[in-house]
């Protein structure tokens, strides 16, 4: 238990420390913003309580916030996806429920099912942060495709990342 | 009450959510200077546009003072013309002339909401950005000041009302250089405060106070209103002055929007009074 908690702290601080540091000074032609920060949320045990998800989600965001200067947005949208999690992991749950102490990750789950939670997750997260930023409905189109785009992006990571720290632990049960 | 507290304890989660989301909308209209500005022009759009309608019906019934009202302040304007080369009451017209330079233009508009019984008053006027009207502009009637303009949509703009928790308008005691500010402290549309008028200095109750140019915002001699009672304040120092307001809050129907000409240019040299030297 102790083992999940301190595996957990660890990979806030490390993604936050990347997101802030270097994936915040990525931008390409203002299309492509990449927010991994939002894997350390998706990575959380599926037996967190809900309340605590939220209040995690709200200082990450605003963590997130602070640094890149736009107090309120990602807090907005972290809190939103938090609150969706629990939402989302049910209705993707297999025929059984989960058992306990299954992580979110491909290798407890597999492929198919870790890119639909991410995937969607991913896209209500970039939704809402970007919509929040320009703040009107007006060039609908332009910022969805700024969402796709930076959605894309970021699931890449995302799946970059999972087969970079979980490939090896494949055969665990 | 215990059904209160079972539907608090069943919903907890989502209210959790919301509590956390307000926190993070009103971090976004506070820290985010355009998030607050969209945020003021949406609302004042669709407000000024619902006014609108209203206000179009209500406006017959008060024709007959309307009119009374512009007679009075056309005979003011004849008796006074020299002097108005600088300012003129007119739908913006600029007078060419050698020896005196335009400062001041005022621009008629229609008052299509108001308030007064509020804590902090606004009015919407029927002219915005495609008129020319921007920020911190400032608003008077014939009868003295009504307040300086905040949010501009494309038709419409808000005003914050001198009967406003914010509302700070610099004034001074008519024939002296005593100057103050004029705040309103709630409750009665009828009276403000003055202080910081020092207490050396003779006041009687009826003096006038006005204006004052300095802030940039109005012309000098404008009413605001004129004493009603004053006392020294703790100290002895300065007075507090109960002033009653000389614009009638509550009957407001139309007003002039006063653009002050020269204001860039006066603000670029406070600026760069206030900048270091290098």
């Amino acid at each position: 238990m102790n083992n999940i908690i301190i595996e957990n702290i660890a990979r806030f601080v490390f993604i936050l420390l990347l997101q802030v540091v270097v994936l915040n000074n990525i931008q390409v032609s203002g299309y492509f913003n990449p927010f991994l920060y939002l894997y350390a949320l998706l990575l959380l045990p599926i037996e967190t309580p809900r309340g605590l998800l939220l209040v995690i989600g709200f200082f990450t965001g605003l963590i997130v916030d602070i640094f890149t200067g736009t107090l309120g947005m990602h807090t907005a949208a972290s809190v939103l996806l938090c609150y969706l999690r629990p939402s989302l992991l049910k209705f993707f749950a297999p025929r059984d429920g989960y058992e306990f102490g299954t992580r979110p990750v491909i290798a407890d789950l597999g492929f198919i099912w870790f890119i639909s939670y991410a995937g969607i997750s991913t896209f209500i997260h970039h939704f809402s942060l970007f919509f929040l930023e320009v703040f009107r409905f007006s060039d609908f189109f332009k910022t969805f495709f700024k969402v796709f785009l930076s959605s894309s992006l970021t699931l890449l990571l995302i799946l970059l990342a999972q087969f970079l720290t979980y490939s090896e632990r494949k055969n665990r049960p | 009450m215990r059904n209160v507290f079972l539907f608090l304890w069943r919903h907890n989660f989502t209210l959790l959510f919301l509590l956390l989301e307000v926190i993070a909308f009103v971090l976004l209209f506070s820290a985010n200077n355009y998030h607050s500005t969209a945020f003021g022009v949406i609302a004042t759009k669709s407000s000024g546009n619902f006014y609108a309608i209203v206000n179009n019906s209500k406006q017959y019934l008060t024709l007959k003072e309307e009119n009374d009202a512009l007679a009075e302040e056309n005979v003011r304007l004849l008796n006074n013309q020299l002097s108005s080369y600088v300012t003129q009451f007119s739908d913006t017209q600029n007078i060419v002339d050698t020896l005196f330079l335009q400062k001041y233009q005022f621009q008629s508009a229609k008052v299509i909401n108001n308030t007064i019984n509020l804590r902090n008053n606004f009015l919407i006027l029927d002219r915005g950005k495609n008129h020319g009207i921007e920020q911190d502009m400032g608003v008077v009637t014939a009868s003295g000041v009504v307040g300086i303009v905040k949010d501009v949509s494309d038709n419409f703009c808000s005003v914050v009302s001198v009967l406003h928790k914010e509302s700070r308008i610099s004034s001074q005691i008519r024939g002296t250089g005593f100057f103050g500010i004029i705040v309103w402290e709630g409750f009665n549309s009828n009276y403000a405060t003055l202080s910081d008028i020092p207490a050396l200095l003779k006041i009687n109750i009826g003096d006038t106070i006005e204006t004052r140019e300095s802030s940039t915002i109005f012309p000098t001699g404008i009413m605001i209103g004129i004493i009603e009672s004053f006392e020294t304040s703790t100290d002895g120092n300065f007075y507090t002055i109960k002033v009653k307001l000389s614009t009638r809050f509550a009957d407001l129907t139309h007003v002039y929007i006063v653009k002050n000409l020269l204001k860039q240019e006066q603000l670029k040299l406070e600026e760069a009074m206030t900048q270091p030297n290098e």
